[in-house]
């Protein structure tokens, strides 16, 4: 089986339909990435659209010296600023409540267990866009320190401290909501 | 203990396995650092948590986005190729197949290259990408006008595409096919000698390397037979014995033809 790395040079050499075997590896994780940091699932489809779209325009300039998903998550990273920024995005409290807690028809314990979880989704959408990217690429992506270091253009030790405060915030937020 | 270094210690404790001896000696290393059991658990209870936060699946709109897009931009990709091999076209059957437009042409093409190179800054990996780069898009534009040309029906365009090929240093399938072709079928000797002469160059290919010695029985051109009699004893490929012999069997040859296709049948043999 072709590694990663092979397929995008074959797509950099003009086997563009090579990138579909990349789509299949990845779309899953890379959606998950956007839709834990956004919370709407069309958002994050047009995000992962976005990414390959990136891929195929600048695939000239993947040089294979590193990982490919280094590079992915680099795109997709920048492509998360991007939207925050163009997006203002402020999830609204109300809304979470409303479009995911089904009320009526659950037990009480996995009622308060769906709380709690909307909490932390909601604890999560609180964060700087910068606290939410490092913590979804340390805590789900399968990426080492090292390579979200490549990623975010910062030493391994700096990604620990930037996780360091994400968690910090998080706990925060969520001990906030929770107590409200 | 810095306090970078005491959070860097506690994201650690964080992804390390649970119940290990790592996550063990990072615990201790937490208890020397001055945290406490409860500030551990804490931060180890909200990062557990996370592990249960769900995710939908992506809908199947976003496959037929992408593979829409994709579509697009193979279409794209091969409608430029078009183009560009219409212009080549174009090019050559203006008056420019003389050698001195042909090295004028190469050296515009060489400036042309430098000069795009040298406006991509200092930077030398990126210059040496793109130059590689361009050096690439060119071999791919000269090897589809050379398989158009070699499509053609009129022997001098077949003829100017043999040419071409001949400088390649590797050549696609169906640059190797279009070739056999020529060799086999073509009613022109002259052209199937070249057809011999552009093939000669890429026997390490195998599928060229088959392709020649199932031709032996095709032929019927003295020059072409010596040709790949000539290739055959260089390569010493013994299955095209077989094929020398059946000729011999099946076909009417010049006596010196016949004594040196002997000859190497021996030798192969």
């Amino acid at each position: 089986m072709n590694t990663d790395n092979e397929l995008m040079f074959k797509v950099k050499n003009g086997e563009i339909e090579k990138l579909g075997l990349l789509f299949e590896r990845h779309k899953r994780l890379l959606f998950a990435y956007f839709y834990r940091s956004t919370m709407d699932q069309q958002a994050s489809e047009d995000l992962v659209q976005i990414v390959f779209m990136k891929i195929l325009k600048y695939r000239h300039n993947f040089s294979g010296t590193g990982k490919f998903t280094t590079w992915m998550y680099r795109i997709a990273h920048n492509a998360s600023i991007d939207f925050f920024r163009k997006n203002q995005r402020c999830q609204d409290l109300e809304t979470l409540h409303a479009t995911n807690f089904t009320e009526e028809q659950t037990p009480e314990n996995e009622m308060l267990h769906n709380e709690k979880m909307q909490l932390l989704n909601i604890a999560m959408t609180q964060l700087s866009v910068e606290h939410r990217n490092v913590l979804l690429l340390s805590k789900y992506q399968q990426l080492k320190y090292k390579e979200i270091g490549e990623i975010l253009n910062c030493s391994e030790n700096t990604v620990k401290i930037k996780v360091f405060r994400a968690l910090a915030e998080l706990k925060q937020k969520y001990k906030q909501l929770d107590k409200s | 203990m810095k306090e970078k270094n005491k959070q860097a210690l506690l994201v650690d404790f964080l992804a390390s396995e649970p119940g290990s001896t790592e996550a063990q000696n990072l615990r201790k290393a937490l208890h020397a650092a001055s945290y406490t059991d409860a500030e551990i658990e804490e931060f180890r209870h909200i990062y557990l948590k996370l592990d249960a936060l769900e995710v939908p699946e992506p809908g199947d709109q976003l496959d037929a986005q992408f593979y829409s897009m994709l579509e697009s931009a193979s279409t794209k990709k091969q409608h430029k190729e078009v183009v560009l091999v219409s212009w080549a076209k174009q090019l050559s059957n203006m008056r420019w197949r003389t050698w001195g437009y042909q090295i004028a042409w190469s050296c515009a093409l060489l400036l042309l290259g430098w000069f795009l190179g040298s406006r991509t800054g200092n930077k030398e990996s990126l210059y040496e990408q793109q130059l590689q780069h361009m050096a690439t898009e060119i071999q791919n534009v000269q090897m589809t006008l050379a398989s158009t040309l070699l499509q053609q029906t009129s022997p001098a365009a077949k003829l100017q595409g043999m040419e071409q090929v001949k400088n390649f240093p590797s050549i696609t399938l169906q640059i190797a096919d279009a070739l056999l072709q020529t060799l086999n079928f073509d009613p022109n000797s002259n052209v199937r000698l070249v057809a011999l002469e552009a093939l000669q160059n890429f026997t390490d290919n195998p599928h060229v390397r088959i392709g020649l010695v199932h031709s032996i029985t095709n032929q019927d051109s003295p020059t072409v037979l010596l040709g790949l009699v000539n290739i055959m004893l260089n390569l010493q490929e013994k299955n095209a014995a077989t094929h020398f012999q059946k000729l011999l069997q099946e076909k009417s040859m010049d006596n010196d033809v016949r004594e040196k296709i002997e000859k190497s049948i021996v030798a192969l043999l």
